[in-house]
């Protein structure tokens, strides 16, 4: 009888581990679909470079503040979109710098590509091993916090070499987050799928942008 | 030519006290964060750090790979 409870638990809490994966990659593949369509308007328009900044500012508004008080709801879903349709919005100008260099397209495309590989090569890992990497969160969150000071550093003193560095501090960083979500939805540590998706979607613009930066500076232009 | 550079420049400072002042928000909001996951999170083992070290040298190493490529 015991054994039989113990089994249904299991089963019940496997049900639950696979609709939130489900739902975070479904949600995750719509608004990443939807930043992309935001950001070829912002290029099309010709976005000035100040609107990173004012849709950046506003995303992280939406994701502080709003978010937390909706993401049991489905308003959550609304308001994700609103947060990655901005930053969609704001990569457009990055982009447009990008795709005006001789080699740009090839560039983006480089940089998409190889951000698509290491979010499935990185998640498709967790996903079989089923490993936990919980250990890493306290080792990433502080490295984030280093790397954020060193960006503010960087901005008044602008040393190439620096802002390179923090480029490949931030992949390095950014792929222990993928390893680390992925395992927090399997393990128990997220149960919200529209939190999941947020943070995913973070950590894979982080990931491009940066890739970006370091493709756009090895291809010398 | 003169008041377009001084129009240039001025959206740069712009910019850039506008960056900074993203990023000071972002720690303000970041680093009670941090604290809190810092103090809560489990140690790992030995081998699990290693693990880590390997998938992110993998990582490193496919971006060395990339940059060949452009």
């Amino acid at each position: 009888m015991q054994g039989n409870t113990i089994t249904v638990r299991d089963s019940s809490a496997i049900l639950a581990t696979n609709k939130l994966i489900r739902n975070t990659y479904i949600l995750l593949s719509m608004t990443l679909l939807f930043s992309a369509l935001t950001a070829t308007l912002a290029i099309a328009l010709r976005l000035p470079p100040i609107t990173n900044l004012i849709a950046t500012g506003g995303a992280l508004v939406l994701m502080w503040f709003v978010l937390p008080r909706t993401a049991n709801s489905s308003a959550g879903i609304g308001v994700v979109f609103a947060t990655t349709g901005l930053l969609g919005l704001g990569l457009g100008p990055l982009l447009s710098m990008y795709l005006s260099l001789p080699n740009g397209p090839q560039i983006v495309a480089t940089a998409l590509g190889g951000t698509g590989a290491i979010f499935l090569g990185l998640s498709g890992y967790a996903l079989t091993t089923k490993k936990d990497f919980s250990f890493l969160g306290g080792f990433l969150f502080t490295g984030f916090i280093v790397v954020l000071l060193a960006s503010l550093l960087n901005i008044f003193l602008g040393i190439p070499a620096l802002s390179l560095t923090v480029s490949a501090a931030v992949i390095m960083i950014m792929s222990g987050f993928l390893l680390y979500q992925t395992s927090a939805m399997i393990h128990g540590g997220e149960k919200n799928y529209i939190l999941a998706t947020i943070g995913l979607y973070i950590t894979i613009l982080n990931l491009f942008t940066s890739l970006l930066h370091i493709l756009g500076f090895a291809s010398n232009d | 030519m003169l008041p377009r550079t001084a129009g240039n420049q001025g959206m740069e400072l712009a910019l850039k006290i506008g960056t900074a002042a993203l990023l000071v928000a972002m720690l303000i909001f970041l680093i009670p964060q941090a604290k809190n996951i810092y103090a809560n999170t489990r140690k790992g083992t030995s081998k699990e750090w290693l693990n880590f070290a390997v998938l992110t040298g993998g990582v490193f190493l496919f971006v060395l790979v990339l940059t060949k490529f452009v």
